[in-house]
């Protein structure tokens, strides 16, 4: 049976603006339940609450954004991650493509139309997998 | 009449907003001393004047904030193109250049959440004239934090879209015309 709850999607970004403006990109998605952080330790002691989505920024105040996704990642591995972030360095971006992340955007003017799109998609998996398991 | 005297206005609008807010400006009362704070779509090089353009229409001070702007009474302040203006603790505005974008830079939303997370029921929202959906979440979050909310009447306004949305959202406190803006705006002295 499929579950109709509303996806829970964390979001970690320390910029408030930029917090603001990538929540306000998700409103428009429908049934998903957004909650911010605005740091690694809030959004780590809020892991119980078992999050199907974490958005993640890279650059945190008192976490390196690499540790952070590896951390989620133990604790989880069917928490998916999509990593928002001005990070462009590829070597980077591949290692922690390696940690399984789900996506990684370029923070840029096209970027919420562009994680929109990649959430919606993604929930689209999620309740397919759900069908079929 | 309003039951307090709000610490201060946020102000947003995109196409067909200027000439709303020339009017205003012209008319304003003498003893108009609450901070008004403006996010007004325009594009970067366009009327990059906006501010000596209003100036000679206004008898107070209009301020292009940079960063930690002190929020003052008595003072005007517009975004600068292309930047988000935020309102913080302490009342200062901040500029910020994020390359993140949801519908216009400066975000009507961004500036009017912010001020109802510092303000709550002390700010008053004005959204006017425009064509896509920005502020109209901010309207919401300032309702809920018990500000007052006013949109332009969509019948009135040059385009329609931006007050109509906020409508569509939420129960707005007062729909009204230009001239009742105004008057709004003239009586909190």
């Amino acid at each position: 049976m499929i579950s109709n709850q509303p996806k829970k999607v964390f979001l970690i970004e320390d910029n408030r603006t930029e917090g603001m403006l990538l929540k306000l990109s998700l409103g428009s998605i429908e049934n998903i339940a957004v909650t911010s952080f605005i740091n690694g330790k809030d959004l780590l002691d809020n892991l119980s609450q078992n999050p199907d989505i974490v958005i993640a920024d890279l650059m945190l105040p008192d976490i390196d954004g690499y540790d952070l996704i590896k951390l989620i990642r133990n604790y989880n591995k069917n928490i998916r991650i999509i990593v928002v972030s001005a990070q462009k360095d590829i070597e980077l971006i591949a290692k922690i493509q390696e940690q399984g992340v789900f996506n990684y955007l370029v923070k840029s003017e096209a970027c919420i139309q562009y994680l929109q799109q990649v959430i919606e998609e993604l929930i689209i998996v999620m309740k397919s997998k759900q069908k079929n398991s | 009449m309003i039951k307090t005297k709000p610490k201060a206005i946020v102000l947003g609008g995109s196409a067909g907003s200027i000439k709303l807010v020339s009017f205003f400006f012209l008319n304003l009362s003498s003893s108009f001393s609450t901070p008004l704070i403006m996010a007004l779509h325009r594009a970067n090089e366009q009327n990059s004047n906006l501010r000596n353009f209003f100036q000679e229409m206004v008898f107070l001070p209009i301020v292009e904030p940079l960063e930690a702007t002190p929020i003052e009474s008595g003072k005007i302040y517009l975004a600068p193109p292309g930047l988000h203006i935020v309102v913080e603790d302490n009342y200062i505005i901040n500029v910020d250049n994020s390359p993140l974008v949801h519908y216009s830079k400066p975000s009507i939303d961004v500036l009017f959440m912010s001020a109802a997370e510092i303000y709550k029921e002390q700010i008053v929202g004005i959204l006017v004239s425009g064509s896509n959906d920005d502020g109209a979440l901010g309207i919401k979050n300032i309702n809920e934090k018990g500000g007052i909310t006013i949109v332009q009447n969509p019948e009135e306004a040059q385009l329609s879209r931006m007050p109509s949305s906020a409508m569509k959202l939420t129960q707005v406190t007062h729909v009204f015309n230009a001239v009742q803006i105004l008057e709004f705006l003239n009586q909190l002295e």
